[in-house]
Order: structure tokens, then C-alpha cells, then sequence
């Protein structure tokens, strides 16, 4: 199990620099100087020089990624050109707003999407199962910003229940969670049917219920656990899925996160703010890869040892 | 007696196709009876009936299955589902994915002991040790822990026989319970069956395609061919004189000892797909015996007071004789 | 195959799919003869009015009318799922091919690139992409189609790999075959199915990818519309004018359920072997 654990974590390595390295070569994509593009288009010349030589943009390109991957290592991710903060300063700051609705979007995912995958699979081809399966379409069909917006007209505008935007109370956080949440439970939900459906169709699954299990023991001990493997495996794309989700809805919301920080700073042309969070959160799904992978073997014995 | 178990003209479809018709048996206490059949006979759908495990498409569409004269198709499924694993116990074809993969041999036998048998979580792991010993599993404390990956084919199949009996069932359905597993490990299961019968008492449905089988380890046999029985009679009756001219192909299919075969005998011909349209005896297309008036539907054929026949030519040879499946 | 497509069409969902799907493309195609307006005649009188006779689905911020403007929109937002799938199938069969049949270290480099591409969230990789190089219609279509390659490279490296294996590409070696030849007879028809459906769902969520892009102002740009762009001029005004934003809206999700739909279909008709299970 440790030995595995190792095994992956060392595999992660080269994938973090792929990652870094393609991140900073986006940077080179812009026609022109990426320094006057890193600085900011109304920047002075002094401004510019001093960024070309801290991180060694008058060197050649490969010289150029290992200084600054070399700075990155060490915490340094430049400071922001708008409002000359270090960039991991800002980061840090709007972290927990970011990782607080996505917590709780993903609660309510879940909440969503398990009992409803398991209810239409246990009762498959009736309308629970059409109803269910309809919804997921449905919230897989629609982009996640549009079902803000109407969740704002007819919740903060029309009824005025919860606010429209910002943070503070609690009743900030619900039409954001749930928009997040919803829309991703959509696509969990889906995956929980398929593959809880293949999963009954197994011997093993007649075993439990020849032995006289409840079908809700059957269900949940014997089928559900089984039909994890395949959910947990896909998992890590949930980070990514949420990430998107994130930096739309955060707008929307005026939530003072990451995914906010992300939007402003490309209108802005922020770019040394926009290269650390886009490294930062892709460094976060290798992470969530990594767990997942662990997961993966605490669920499948079958994993464990080889 | 009463029997332990009575089927009586059941009928099941699979969607709008039928797949038994009219089937009817019964198993005494501590019996063993043995089902055989070529795939596709209705074998395993009659098993699965009874145990209530039917899934869809398939439906019971009429019969009675009595279990100790009551009627388990008018159960409350839940009150069937009482039964399953106590009452009787199923063992199948592939132990290879009959046991759930994430849970050890330890957590899959005490589900039954706690379910059925009201133990604690630490007197079932007791138990379930005692049962891999009495199916012969050899340091039964350490293969509880094992996971059903780690084990052989037979072991698993040991470990299933363990978790059904762990019920102590009155009766227990093995369906092809050896099929899947090497030629040496498959005397060993059954030579375990017959001696755990011996010591629990409990009656034995052997369901199989192998008539030999039926032969070595069963009292009573029950043909079956396209969703019917076509004959059923002792052991011994079967073997020696067998009525329905499918029972005598099967007879002569088998390799026998002291008996210089150069081919074996195969029956010409396939067992039907579909069993609409077919009113009379389904066999007939490829029984070398075959006459007009196999066309027309028929019962069974009395032919001693423990055999029965479904063929006109048994009725030929004794008359019109009541016969009840006893 | 014809019974490929009968299986299609017995799949009712699949077929409602299609036809909305065909609607849209109509819509698109014919947006000159359909418009009642020219989608950039502007009445600033007339800002944000809703739906009359003259103006069926309203008018805009700048009083354009709303239905003219989605269905040229429709050009956008469908080409730019069309082209953007084009784009990554064709990098996703050279890249898997290559990966495939050259195996070694350039299997090694191009799985791990692909590992990076997978790695990275997409969105975020394009809308920076776009940033940088400057949203425009090209600029979007051909970042969005240079970043979801990965499957199809997948699903062809794959297949290439276990035909390899098979002996009768061993036996056209030896008859001096090109083995390039072989490959491209034997690996496409075979991993034709998965790509088909692969392509459906990806054109269904590069539309939903390209609408968010443009609804956070990194997609198309003005005058140019696409869906996402027009439900972005709604969302400041979508207190007092929810009509702006409402409708692009039900035509993306009308869009992407549409492919959702078909990509369903398809997996059920081209995969017998789950119809069967059914």
C-alpha cells in the first residue's frame, strides 16, 4: 500500500512539470514581448526592464522557465501589476471563500446525486428513473451561468428570499452552492445510474439477495460499494468540473474567490496573478488525482496489492 | 409426508417470451433431487423461481410454488425474501464473481449468521470459521480475512457452499455447482455436498446438464427439455429404463466404463429458440420416434408409481393412468 | 450499417435530437431569409423593450433585435462546435496514431502531454489562452479545438496497439505490406463508433465551453454575436429585461441537449451490446 502510495506520488512529479511548463510557455503565446505583456500595457519602461532582468526574460526560453519555476518553488509568483500585491498574498487571501462554496456545492452534489442515481437504478425503466434521467440531461444541457441568472431573478428578485450577490451570511451562500452543486450533481447522478446499473447486473448481486439481504442492503452494502470504483476513478475531473463552475459563478455572484480573482486579472492582463492561479489549482488536481488514486485502493482490495 | 417442496405448473415469461411451461416436481425432506437439461431448458429460470430471484424481464405468469404446502408466489415478496438464506440457499455456476470482490470471506458468511441466525458481530466471525472448516477449507482463520480475489476457484466455490449453509437451510439449490472448476476439484464439491446433506439433513435440488452427475449423487431425477419436464422417475428407473426418447438420447450420450465407443452419440438437431407455435411435445423435430399426434399437447404419462413420461408412447404401453407428481 | 441507423431512430430521444439538431442547423444556414431584422440595426429608442410583433423575442441594450441576432448567433456558436471537434479529432487521430505505431519514447512524450492537457482544466487553459492571444471567432475555435484532443488520441492509441498484437498484421508484414497502410484499413473502422460519439458530446460541451467564454467577454466579439455573447449583454440588465438573457439561454441548452441527446443515441446504436443488456 505504501510502496504504492510512493509509487504514485513519484509518477506525479514530471506530470507538475508538464504542467509548469506549459503554463509558463502560454505566457511566450502572445504576439509581441510576453515582459510588456507580464507588466501590463501601460507600464514604464523601468518597470519593464526590472521585470526582464529578475526573471531572466533577456535569457533564452528553457533559462527563462527555470528561473521562474526556480522563484515559484519558493513561493515567489510575482506580485500582481494592477495592485502591486504578491500574487500569493492575493491568492491566499481569497482561497477560503473559493474552497468554503465549493465545500458546500459539493455537499449538495452529493446529497443530489447519490440517492437519485441509486433510486433510478433500483427502479429502472419507470418514471422515477425517466424523471431522474431527465433532470441530469437537463442540468448537463444548461450552462451553469444561465441557471444563476434565473435562479436570481426568481429567488432574489422576484421572491427576494436570498441575496443576489456578495458574502457575509449564510443566505449568500445558497443561490451560489446551489447553482454549483446542481449543475454538477447533474453529471454525478448520471454516473451513479450507469454504473450502478452494470454493477446489478453482477453475480454477486444475486448472491446478496439469495442470501436474503433487504434490496436496500443489497443496494447500498453490495452494489453501491462496488459501483464507487468507477465514480472515484473519475473524481478528480469533479475538481476540474468544479473549477469552471467557480470562475462563472463567482462572477456572477461577486463571491470574492479565486475564480473571481481569475477573471478580473485576465481583464486586467494580470498576468503573473493568471499564470499562478491556473498553475495553483492544476497543481490541485494532480493533488486530488493522487487522493483519488489512494481512494481507489482503500475501496478495491483488488488494487492493493499489485 | 408433505413435501418440502412443491412446484406445480409453473409458467414463466421472459417479456412476452415463454420459457417454462407447465412445470411440475416435488423434493422431499433431505431428498436429493437432480434437474437436467441441456442450456436453455428452464433449468436455472426454475431454480430462480422458487428462490424468488427472478429478475426482470422475467415474471412468474402462473403456477404454485409450495413451500411446506404454502403458496411462496402469493407471498409478500417480503416474507419470500425471509426465507431466502435461511429456508433455503442457493450455491451457482461461476464462484469466480458470485462473491463480492471489496468484502473478505469473514464479512460475507457473518451477513448471513447475523441476518438469519441473530448473532453478534464476534459470534459470527466464530461461526463463520467453524464453516470454512466444515467445507474443508484449511486455516479458516486466516482465509476469513482473505478477500475472494486471493482465492482459488474451488475455494470460492467451498466459501459459497459455507455462506449457504450457514442458514441452515431445509433445502439447498446447487445450480451447476461444479461446471465452472477444474475435473479434480469438482468430485471434491460434490462428495462435500453429499456428506454435508448426510450431517445437516437438509434436501438438495442438483441442477445440472450432466446426467452422470445425477446419476452418482442423486436420488430422483427430473428431465427437462425446451421449458418442460419431459420425464422424471428414481435414479435408477432413468438409468435403467428410461421412458422419453430424449432421456434415452441423453442416456446414450454418455461415455460409459467397459464399453468400447469409438464416437459418443449425439442427439441430432438443436433445442428449439422459441417455444410459441410449439402446442405438443417440443422434442419432436429431432426425435428419430416422432409421429403425428406429437403435434397435440399432452400430459404426463404414469409409468410406474415414481415415473412419468411426457410422450405419447408411454401411454401407449400403460394406459391412461393418473400420474401426481409425488 | 443501415441497421445502425434504424436503431437510431427507434431511440426516441435520439431522433428528437436529431430533428431539433437539423432545426438549428436550418436556423443557422438560413439566417438571412429567416431574421425579420438586420441584426445590427441599432434603436436606441427602443433599448431593451420586450417581445412586440415587429421584434418577436425583443430587442437588445442597443434595441437590435434579439431573434435576428441568435440566429446568426447560431453560425457562431454552431461553428464553432463544429470546427472546434474537426480541429480536435484530426490533432487527437495524429496524435494517437503517431503515439500508437511509432510506441517508445514518442508514445512516452505524447501520453505525457496528453496527461498535462487532461491535467490542466480546460476552461482554464482556453479562457487564458484566449486572453492572451486576443478573443476573436478563430482565436476561440481553434484554441478550444487544440485543447480537447486527448480522448480521441486516447481511444486511437488504443486501438492501434491492440491491433498491432493481431497476427494478421504480422502475416501483411511479412508480406512487405506497408504497415501504415495496414494500420489506418484495419484501426479506423474499427475505433469508428467511439469517435462518432466521442465527436457528438465534445461539439456539447465545446458549445457550453465557447457560451461561457463569451459570456465572460472572452469569446466572440462585437459586432459578431454567438449565444453566449448576446445572454452576456442580458446579464446587466437581467432585472429589469430577463428576456435578453433568457432566450440565448434556452437556445444553448436547447443546442446541447441536442448533441447530448444524439451522443446517447449513437452509443446505444453503434454498441449492440448494450441494447441487448437492456
Amino acid at each position: 500500500m505504501l510502496k504504492y502510495v510512493v509509487r504514485r506520488i513519484l509518477l506525479a512529479i514530471p506530470l507538475v512539470l508538464g504542467i509548469s511548463l506549459l503554463v509558463f510557455g502560454l505566457m511566450h503565446l502572445a504576439p509581441g514581448d510576453p515582459v510588456r505583456m507580464l507588466a501590463g500595457r501601460e507600464a514604464p519602461q523601468e518597470v519593464i526592464d526590472s521585470i526582464r532582468r529578475e526573471w531572466g526574460f533577456d535569457k533564452p526560453f528553457l533559462v527563462q522557465y527555470f528561473t521562474w519555476l526556480s522563484k515559484v518553488l519558493r513561493g515567489d509568483m510575482g506580485r500582481s501589476v494592477i495592485s502591486q500585491l504578491p500574487v500569493s498574498y492575493l491568492i491566499k487571501s481569497r482561497l477560503p471563500y473559493t474552497l468554503k462554496l465549493n465545500f458546500w456545492a459539493t455537499l449538495l452534489g452529493l446529497a443530489i446525486a447519490f440517492p437519485l442515481g441509486v433510486i433510478a437504478a433500483a427502479k429502472r425503466q419507470t418514471w422515477v428513473d425517466y424523471a431522474a434521467s431527465a433532470f441530469a440531461l437537463v442540468g448537463m444541457s444548461m450552462p451553469g451561468f444561465w441557471l444563476a441568472l434565473v435562479l436570481i431573478i426568481v429567488f432574489a428578485v422576484q421572491l427576494n428570499w436570498f441575496p443576489t450577490s456578495g458574502t457575509g451570511t449564510w443566505a449568500h451562500y445558497v443561490l451560489p452552492t446551489a447553482t454549483l452543486g446542481f449543475s454538477w450533481a447533474a453529471g454525478l447522478m448520471r454516473m451513479v445510474r450507469t454504473s450502478l446499473l452494470e454493477v446489478l447486473k453482477e453475480d454477486y448481486v444475486r448472491t446478496a439477495r439469495a442470501k436474503g439481504l433487504r434490496e436496500k442492503v443489497v443496494l447500498v452494502k453490495h452494489a453501491l460499494r462496488n459501483a464507487l470504483i468507477p465514480i472515484v476513478t473519475v473524481l478528480g475531473t469533479w475538481l476540474a468540473y468544479m473549477v469552471v463552475g467557480t470562475v462563472v459563478i463567482e462572477t456572477i455572484f461577486a463571491w470574492p474567490g479565486l475564480g473571481r480573482l481569475l477573471t478580473t486579472a485576465l481583464l486586467q492582463r494580470d498576468f503573473f496573478l493568471v499564470q499562478a492561479i491556473i498553475l495553483m489549482i492544476s497543481v490541485a488536481v494532480v493533488a486530488a488525482n493522487l487522493l483519488v488514486d489512494v481512494l481507489y485502493a482503500v475501496i478495491d482490495p483488488r488494487v492493493r496489492l499489485s | 409426508m408433505q413435501p418440502l417442496l412443491e412446484v406445480q405448473d409453473l409458467e414463466v415469461c421472459f417479456a412476452r417470451r415463454q420459457v417454462l411451461r407447465r412445470v411440475s416436481f416435488s423434493i422431499a425432506p433431505g431428498e436429493t433431487l437432480g434437474i437436467v437439461g441441456e442450456s436453455g431448458s428452464g433449468k436455472s429460470v426454475t431454480a430462480l423461481s422458487i428462490m424468488g430471484l427472478l429478475s426482470r424481464p422475467g415474471r412468474v405468469t402462473g403456477g404454485r410454488v409450495l413451500w411446506h404446502g404454502e403458496d411462496l408466489l402469493q407471498l409478500p415478496p417480503d416474507s419470500h425474501r425471509q426465507l431466502r438464506g435461511k429456508a433455503m440457499a442457493m450455491i451457482f455456476q461461476e464462484p469466480m464473481t458470485c462473491l463480492n470482490p471489496v468484502y473478505t470471506v469473514e464479512k460475507q458468511i457473518s451477513e448471513v449468521l447475523m441476518l438469519h441466525r441473530g448473532m453478534s458481530k464476534k459470534e459470527a466471525a466464530e461461526a463463520a470459521a467453524d464453516y470454512l472448516e466444515q467445507v474443508g477449507i484449511a486455516e479458516p482463520m486466516a482465509r476469513l480475512r482473505n478477500y475472494p480475489h486471493e482465492l482459488s476457484g474451488g475455494m470460492r466455490q467451498r466459501v459459497m457452499i459455507a455462506m449457504a449453509l450457514a442458514g441452515e437451510p431445509e433445502l439447498l439449490i446447487a445450480d451447476e455447482p461444479t461446471t465452472a472448476l477444474d475435473v479434480t476439484v469438482q468430485a471434491q464439491i460434490l462428495d462435500l455436498l453429499k456428506q454435508l446433506q448426510a450431517k445437516t439433513g437438509m434436501a438438495m435440488i442438483l441442477i445440472t446438464h450432466d446426467l452422470g452427475l445425477v446419476a452418482e449423487n442423486a436420488e430422483r431425477g427430473v428431465v427437462m427439455y425446451a421449458g418442460e419436464v419431459v420425464e422424471e422417475g428414481s435414479v435408477e428407473e432413468l438409468f435403467t429404463n428410461p421412458a422419453h426418447p430424449y432421456t434415452q438420447g441423453l442416456l446414450r450420450s454418455l461415455p460409459r466404463w467397459g464399453e468400447q465407443q469409438d464416437m459418443l452419440y449425439t442427439i441430432p438437431g438443436t433445442v428449439p429458440r422459441r417455444l410459441e407455435g410449439i402446442a405438443g411435445c417440443a422434442f419432436a423435430e429431432r426425435c428419430p420416434l416422432a409421429e403425428e399426434r406429437c403435434a397435440e399437447p399432452q400430459s404426463m404419462h404414469r409409468f410406474s408409481a415414481t415415473q412419468a413420461a411426457r410422450c405419447w408412447r408411454t401411454k401407449d404401453k400403460v394406459g391412461d393412468a393418473e400420474w401426481q407428481s409425488r | 450499417m443501415p441497421s445502425v441507423l434504424q436503431r437510431l431512430f427507434q431511440h426516441k430521444l435520439a431522433t428528437v435530437g436529431a430533428i431539433v439538431l437539423l432545426l438549428l442547423v436550418f436556423a443557422a444556414l438560413f439566417a438571412p431569409w429567416l431574421a425579420p431584422n438586420n441584426p445590427e440595426d441599432v434603436h436606441p429608442e427602443a433599448s431593451l423593450r420586450g417581445p412586440s410583433r415587429q421584434f418577436p423575442l425583443g430587442q437588445d441594450p442597443s434595441g437590435r433585435c434579439i431573434l435576428s441576432r441568435m440566429l446568426y448567433g447560431a453560425r457562431a456558436s454552431l461553428s464553432v462546435g463544429f470546427l472546434a471537434g474537426v480541429i480536435s479529432l484530426g490533432v487527437g487521430i495524429i496524435m494517437g496514431s503517431l503515439a500508437g505505431y511509432f510506441g517508445g519514447w514518442v508514445d512516452l512524450l505524447i501520453m505525457r502531454v496528453a496527461e498535462v492537457f487532461m491535467t490542466i482544466p480546460q476552461f482554464l487553459l482556453v479562457i487564458a489562452a484566449v486572453a492572451i492571444v486576443g478573443p476573436s471567432f478563430t482565436s476561440v475555435l481553434v484554441i478550444i479545438g487544440l485543447s480537447s484532443w486527448t480522448g480521441y488520441a486516447r481511444v486511437l492509441r488504443g486501438e492501434i496497439l491492440s491491433i498491432k498484437q493481431k497476427p494478421f498484421v504480422e502475416a501483411a508484414r511479412a508480406y512487405g505490406s506497408s504497415s501504415w497502410r495496414i494500420l489506418l484499413r484495419h484501426v479506423l473502422p474499427n475505433c469508428l463508433s467511439p469517435l462518432i460519439v466521442m465527436v457528438t458530446l465534445n461539439v456539447a460541451s465545446v458549445i457550453l465551453l465557447e457560451s461561457s467564454l463569451s459570456f465572460l467577454g472572452f469569446g466572440i466579439q462585437e459586432p459578431q454575436a454567438s449565444w453566449g455573447s448576446i445572454l452576456s449583454q442580458g446579464r446587466a440588465y437581467f432585472q429589469s429585461a430577463p428576456h435578453v438573457a433568457t432566450f440565448p439561454g434556452i437556445a444553448i441548452m436547447l443546442a446541447v441537449l441536442a448533441f447530448n441527446l444524439l451522443g446517447d443515441g449513437l452509443r446505444d446504436a453503434l454498441d449492440p451490446k448494450l441494447v441487448e443488456g437492456e
